[in-house]
Formats: C-alpha cells, structure tokens, sequence
C-alpha cells in the first residue's frame, strides 16, 4: 500500500520522468509549472510620512502555464515587467500575491533547505555576460561553483563534468584555465550557459540572453541552446523584447504589457494572426525586409505609462487605436479565441 | 530617386587609416584604408559588428577621435572639397555642431544631467546663431514642437532624467537638427529603445531629415532597420568596408560573402527555419588581423589566395562596390 501510494505520489510530481526514458507522448502535455494570480509588487520610497503609500505593480496578475520540454517566450518592452515575472519564478523577488506550482507541488512559500532544492531545478542566463560572471574566477570555477553548492559530487567528478559541459556549449577543454575578461561576448554566454548546465536543471529561465551579442554571434548561441534544449529535455522560459528572435526559438509566446499578459498563443498563430490590438502595433513597428510593399504600419503614440500609476481599466487603453467607451473603466479579462490562442481585450467579446 | 548627375557630393571620406597605440606597443589598425562619399540629402548606412571601426570612422569625421592613443595614419575627409583633417581645433567648433552634428546611442548620458533641457538645445542655437537669449528660447520651444513633444513650455525647463528614453532621444535629435546641419551623423540612435518607440523615433529622423534638407550617416548593426532607412549602405568587416550598393541591390543581391552570411544570420519575421545559419568564429581583434583577406578564417568559400593578399576593391557596377578576391576571376572589372 505504501509503495504504491509512493510511486502514484512520484508520478502526480513527475519525479519519475517518462520523457528521459523516451517513452513521453508528444500529444498529451505535462505542466511543468503553473502561476496563478501571480503579483510582484515593489514598494515606492515615499518623501513623508503624510504621503500616500505606492508601489510599482511590476507584475500584476499573471496566470500561465509552463509544459514540459517546451520554450514559452516572453515578450513585451522594457518597463513591462518581463524580467521581474522570471525572478519571481525563481524566488529572486518575494511574490506579493498569487500561487506558483512546480509538479503540482506550491513552492511560493518554501525556505531554507527545501527552496534550495526547488532551485536545483532551475537555473537562469543573463543578459549581460560581462556583469555575469565572476573577473577574478577561472572559468573551471565558475562552473564548478553551483555543482559544489548543489550537488554531492566529488572533486574529481566535478571537474570531469565541467571539462563534458564546456565541450557541450562549444568551448575547448583549457577554456576552464582562463579568466572570464579573455573571452568574448558570444564565448562568455557559452560559459553562462555552461554553469546553468552544472546543475542538471529542468527548466531555465533565460533573461535576454542574445541581446548583448552580435548577429552572427547571436544565432550561434540561439543553435546552441536549441540543441541543449533536444539533448537535455530543457524547458525555457525566453524573455527577450526582440520579437523576430522569440519567434524563431519559441513554441509559445506572451505578450506582456504593463505588467499583464494581453495575449498568449502559439507560435504560428500569434505572429500570423495577432489579435491583441498592442499585438499588431507590436509586430507592425518591427523593421522588416521588404521592398516590393510598404508595411502597413500601426503607429503607436507615446510610450508605456508609468506602473506606479497605471491607467483604470485595461492598460492599454491609452494608446490603443481601437479604444471604446468600456476600455477605460473595466478590466478585460484572458477569453480563448480558439485552440491556439488566448487574448484579454474587449474587441472579442462574444 | 534623383537622378545621378544632379547629386552633389557632401562628404567624401578616402584612404581612411586610423591606427590605435596599444600599451604593448602593438598598434591596433582600427580603421584601414576605409573611402566612401555621400551625397547631398542622402542616407548612408554604416553596418558592422561590434569592433568593426563604424563609430571610429564617424568620430572621426566629427574629429571626436581621442588623439593619442588614437592616431589618423592617413587619409583625407572632405566636406564641400575641404579637408577637415586640416583645421584647426577652433575652426573644427564651427562646424561641429552647425554643419555636421551627431546623436549617440544612449541619450541619458549624452545630455548633461546637472542643466535644463531649455539650456542644452539653447546652448548649441546661441553657439552658431547670432541670436537673442528671447529668441534661442522661442527656437528650442519650436524645435521640440517638431520633434514631436506636445508641452514643450513645460520640458524645456526639465532635466534630462525627468524624461523617458524615447523622449530623450527626441531631445537629442532637436539639438543635432537645432543649426540645419548639412550632414547629421547617427551612432546607433535606436538601439537603446523598444521596438515601438524606435519605430516613432525612426519616422522622425526622415521627416527632419526632409524639412532640413540634411544627409545621414547612418550607423548600425541592425540590417533590418537599414532596409528601412537608407538609400546606400556600407558593410564593414574588421576596418575595412567590404560590400557598398544601392539598399535595395544590397539585400536581393549581395555579393560580398560576410553580407550574405550576415542576412542570413538575421532571424526573420516572415521565414521559418529550425536552425538559424550562423557564421562560424569571431570577429578577429584589430590587433592580430589576419593576413589577406580579413574575413578569410570565417569564409566559407575561401581560397589559398585569400589568408595570403589583401582584396582590392572591385567595383561590380557604378554603385556597387565589393572587396572580394571571388569576383577579380569570375568577373574581368578592373580595380578601383
């Protein structure tokens, strides 16, 4: 009885991994990680104590879904709390509200020993691979650092593996002698990727991290993480504001706008077929390629309104083209189009 | 299009060398042997990776470039036939900012956080313009009006740090335009925006572009944002410029291998591929570059001739230029 009670336990969590033993149905999806009503508020430093309490709603509820062993793209510009939403994933910044759920299992209120484990899981790239990386580290080490933390391997064992995961981003085997400053910016990502690896992670939340690099550059590290990812049955979290790099990497993407998804879908049907009215003015300010047609442009007037005081109603709502009277005193909420696609706007109201 | 023969040139940049003193005695080729012209009224891009000597070249002309450890080795820059490289100091301020000016890529810290919006584009009026304290006033409030900022009144009396990136952006391009400059040099002027705002900011460059008459040099890394913007475009490669065409000759038909792998290796809205090609290697350091052919180690159509000569420069036809040994055989042009 209780063997059995552990095993069905063990599955419910997806402690034992059907994909690993190629045995996964690619129809039938496994949530990774669930976020409900998920808020990250910041607290304004105020200039008395007579002034009105305020805070900056970086993320202001955001519910999405994570599979397994897909990549969700995130997407929004800068302001719009793409970034904070990542780290909150990863506890980096205490969420003020809401739940997340890794296997099933609630971790916003883990501490101690247990969150640590719950990180073991997850690991981050970031954008600047200058900033990233420890100066006075050997490469060596700064790989070897998360599995010494993290993992009961020996030394011996720790340095073969840093010497395996170096060969796997691409780097020569002497790479771990060496200082971070020696390297480049694309070899320097490599390395990020590499100490992400260390740890055996399932899920990795990557901050941006082809935006530093050049474009020759750029695509070698995406090719990269696209292997990592088949090799190792990574799922990702990308967030970029570079939609054209999203598009290429993702399987599904979110928009976000002020602190709130305005519309989810996958791929193809997002970038084919947007609905979101910020969507389309999105994918329309894209410079494109094309001399035969001129772009039927979307502009957008002004810019982000501040998210300490964001506008009543939908966010949007002061810069949207196709404006109604019910924009400005209610709160759209997320409806499903179709099968694809989600979208949090009054222009399809059924 | 205008028509060739009525186009005057405005800028004529040639044999550019500019070399960096580097502390271990080596000297960095930073800039080698870079010419090219721009005519009036016209918009240049000047592409090229990080470390590819774009913004060198645009400190440069604007004689920006920090003498030493940077040395212009040779060359001449002539604007309107006369060589800037030949005046002096005190003469170059008169031109700065009133026939040539710039905008960077980072607005926050190319404004002046400590003075007033109002003060900085007043400043640059007051430097080239006999004009009133009055009416350098009632000329920064009309400038931004144009450039896009409804409550000017109320900006021009704020801090830099008051306003939003695209906002100082818009700022920046207000003083560059301040003096009608006959040339407005651009290092990067979007890469720190959101697409949305980049995409307003891009609009506005034309358009002042247009009422002031101006040319620019527009410098870049970003291929797509060129398709947009210019009428020619220069690819540089470690130095040198290694492909110059007409945009739109540029992108159907390129023929320089690094500008095919570079508009390869851009991911695209409107194709889907599983993997991106990418090229292979980096960028070499300006001070262990290959001999031959710079991009030879990276090039996948290399031949023996090029790790050990230096292309020259082939001109395919009138507009489109191209420093690729592959085509001395293939085609029997002769050399610039």
């Amino acid at each position: 009885m209780h063997a059995q009670f552990k095993i069905w336990t063990q599955l419910r969590l997806g402690v034992i991994d059907f994909q690993r033993k190629g045995r996964v149905l690619m129809t039938k999806k496994e949530v990774l990680l669930e976020i409900n009503h998920l808020k990250t508020y910041f607290p304004v430093k105020r200039k008395s104590m007579k002034e009105e309490k305020k805070v900056v709603k970086a993320v202001d509820d955001v519910s999405i879904e994570i599979y397994r062993g897909e990549t969700l793209g995130i997407v929004g510009e800068s302001g719009s709390g793409k970034s904070t939403f990542g780290r909150a994933i990863l506890k980096l910044v205490e969420p003020t509200e809401g739940e997340i759920l890794y296997k099933g299992q609630q971790i916003q209120h883990l501490k101690g020993n247990k969150l640590q484990k719950y990180r073991n899981q997850m690991q981050m790239i970031f954008q600047d691979p200058f900033s990233s990386l420890n100066p006075r580290m050997k490469v060596g080490a700064i790989i070897e650092e998360p599995m010494a933390l993290q993992l009961t391997l020996t030394k011996e064992q720790r340095k073969k593996r840093v010497k395996e995961l170096l060969q796997k981003v691409g780097l020569s085997e002497d790479t771990m002698h060496k200082f971070p400053h020696e390297f480049s910016g694309g070899q320097r990502q490599r390395i990020g990727i590499a100490r992400a690896l260390a740890v055996n992670p399932e899920f990795i939340i990557a901050d941006e991290p082809v935006s530093a690099l050049d474009v020759s550059v750029q695509s070698q590290v995406l090719n990269l993480l696209m292997d990592l990812q088949d090799e190792f049955h990574l799922t990702y979290l990308f967030i970029s504001h570079d939609l054209s790099v999203v598009k290429h990497i993702s399987d599904r993407v979110a928009v976000l706008y002020l602190g709130r998804i305005v519309e989810i879908g996958t791929k193809n049907e997002l970038y084919a077929n947007p609905l979101h009215p910020y969507t389309k003015a999105l994918l329309s300010a894209i410079p494109i390629v094309n001399f035969d047609e001129p772009k039927q442009a979307i502009p957008l007037q002004g810019e982000l309104p501040s998210p300490m005081n964001p506008p009543v109603g939908c966010v949007f709502h002061t810069r949207c083209p196709f404006v109604m009277e019910k924009c400005h005193q209610v709160r759209p909420t997320m409806e499903e189009m179709n099968e694809h696609q989600r979208v949090a706007c009054f222009l399809y109201d059924k | 299009m205008e028509p060739v023969e009525t186009k005057q040139i405005l800028l004529e940049v040639r044999n550019l060398k500019i070399q960096f003193q580097l502390k271990n005695g080596k000297k960095a080729k930073v800039v080698d042997d870079v010419s090219f012209s721009i005519h009036k009224g016209e918009t240049v891009a000047l592409v090229g990776e990080s470390g590819s000597g774009k913004s060198i070249t645009s400190l440069s002309i604007m004689r920006l470039l920090p003498i030493p450890p940077g040395e212009i080795a040779s060359g001449t820059i002539l604007l309107n036939g006369k060589n800037l490289l030949d005046y002096k100091n005190k003469e170059m301020s008169h031109i700065r900012g009133n026939e040539i000016s710039m905008i960077f890529q980072e607005p926050m810290t190319s404004l002046d956080p400590v003075f007033t919006i109002g003060n900085q584009i007043m400043e640059s009026i007051k430097r080239h313009q006999k004009v009133s304290k009055n009416e350098a006033r009632e000329k920064s409030i009309l400038l931004l009006k144009e450039v896009g900022i409804a409550n000017a009144e109320k900006v021009i009396g704020e801090y830099p740090h008051q306003l939003s990136g695209g906002m100082r952006q818009r700022v920046m391009i207000a003083i560059a335009m301040s003096n009608n400059p006959q040339l407005l040099i651009a290092d990067e002027p979007t890469t720190a925006l959101d697409v949305t705002v980049q995409a307003q900011i891009l609009n506005l460059m034309m358009k002042m572009k247009k009422d002031h008459h101006s040319a620019i040099l527009f410098i870049t890394h970003d291929m797509s944002v060129v398709a947009e913007t210019a009428d020619r475009v220069m690819v540089m490669y470690a130095g040198q410029i290694v492909e110059e065409a007409l945009v739109k000759e540029l992108f159907l038909n390129p023929q320089h291998p690094y500008t095919r792998a570079l508009l390869k290796t851009m991911p695209s809205l409107d194709t889907d591929v599983e993997r991106l090609p990418s090229i292979p290697g980096i960028v070499p350091p300006a001070y262990a570059l290959p001999d031959g052919c710079r991009f030879a180690p990276r090039c996948q159509f290399a031949m023996d001739q090029c790790h050990t000569t230096l292309p020259e420069v082939l001109v395919i036809d009138e507009a489109h230029k191209v420093r690729c040994h592959l085509f001395s055989f293939s085609s029997k042009l002769p050399p610039l």
